[in-house]
């Protein structure tokens, strides 16, 4: 892509990918970083010539851009956070924590608990929990990315963490 | 109020939370996930972005951003260059150390020590010698790249 090009893209949808950016961030200085970025990323790739391709790919890098700025936000949170520490530390062998979890709840608690987990936990923890897929089975039948099913697996996880302690503390 | 639908998919209300609302961390980092894998909802979001008001005034001129990502771009391809470099002359050290190491047998590495060091260290500095070049000439590439792109822009 030559600098005319690129200039030229700026000036049509800086704004717009600008506009996206802050959405997620909520912060104007990382908005801008994000701006960049993203443009910096559509300079070392050809773009797609139709207006409407050109868009719909320029505002996939800037979600995809916004999706790293939040993980690696809420991963520092989720890793500070001595509560889930242990979580965190045993994520890499998924078969243990549920193991825990089973320890301190019965089965069914358990299963009551899943159930009533929202999207986009739900399905995804029924199948890893309930029904004993494997994570790519899971992505091939949800038809999302092998990696997104792990991240969400493992927010599963805290979240029935959560939702099994407070039960237990009502008890 | 749901963000997701039972298939999965952002909800019009998720839509607009994100839009005109502050949702949590988590909330957007779910709604970004989503969006990287499903062109459907992209598609949608990115429809309804446009026709959104920015709340506020965009901190920067299209002009100022042309020039730092042009900057920042320049910085990338040295940073690239200059690691391919230094990781090549690396290994040329290394291998060159190990080929003179290999050229002298246990009884003359004990008794020639000091001429065996001396060799090494003259070898190294030839190397030196080499990577500075090569260093100079990858920066007289990148000036020449550089000018080569300004003059097919007519900059």
């Amino acid at each position: 892509m030559t600098r005319e090009e690129i200039r030229n893209i700026i000036t049509k949808y800086s704004s717009f990918i600008y506009r996206i950016c802050l959405n997620f961030t909520q912060n104007t200085a990382d908005a801008e970083n994000l701006t960049q970025e993203t443009f910096i990323l559509a300079y070392t790739h050809s773009l797609p010539s139709d207006e409407n391709a050109c868009k719909a790919y320029l505002t996939k890098i800037a979600v995809n851009k916004c999706k790293d700025y939040l993980k690696s936000a809420y991963m520092k949170r989720v890793l500070l956070d001595p509560e889930l520490s242990f979580i965190s530390q045993k994520s890499t062998s998924m078969g243990i924590p549920e193991k825990i979890l089973m320890e301190k709840e019965s089965l069914k608690t358990i299963k009551e608990h899943i159930l009533s987990l929202n999207e986009p936990y739900r399905n995804v923890s029924i199948l890893y929990f309930l029904k004993e897929k494997q994570i790519r089975e899971i992505a091939e039948i949800l038809n999302r990315p092998p990696n997104t099913v792990s991240t969400q697996l493992f927010r599963a996880k805290i979240i029935l963490k959560e939702k099994l302690t407070k039960g237990k503390e009502d008890l | 109020m749901e963000i997701f639908n039972k298939h999965g998919h952002i909800t019009e209300q998720g839509f607009h939370i994100l839009l005109n609302e502050s949702p949590s961390d988590l909330e957007r980092l779910e709604i970004a996930e989503h969006l990287s894998f499903c062109s459907e909802c992209l598609n949608t979001y990115s429809n309804m972005a446009e026709n959104t008001l920015l709340p506020e005034k965009i901190p920067f001129d299209e002009d100022t951003l042309y020039k730092k990502i042009i900057k920042k771009q320049k910085f990338s391809k040295f940073r690239i260059y200059f690691s391919t470099g230094a990781a090549a002359a690396a290994v040329i050290v290394f291998m060159n150390a190990s080929i003179v190491f290999h050229s002298f047998s246990d009884s003359e590495k004990t008794l020639n020590f000091v001429p065996f060091m001396t060799k090494i260290f003259s070898t190294i500095e030839n190397y030196q010698e080499k990577l500075n070049d090569s260093i100079k000439n990858i920066s007289d590439k990148l000036m020449f790249i550089n000018f080569e792109e300004d003059f097919s822009n007519g900059e």
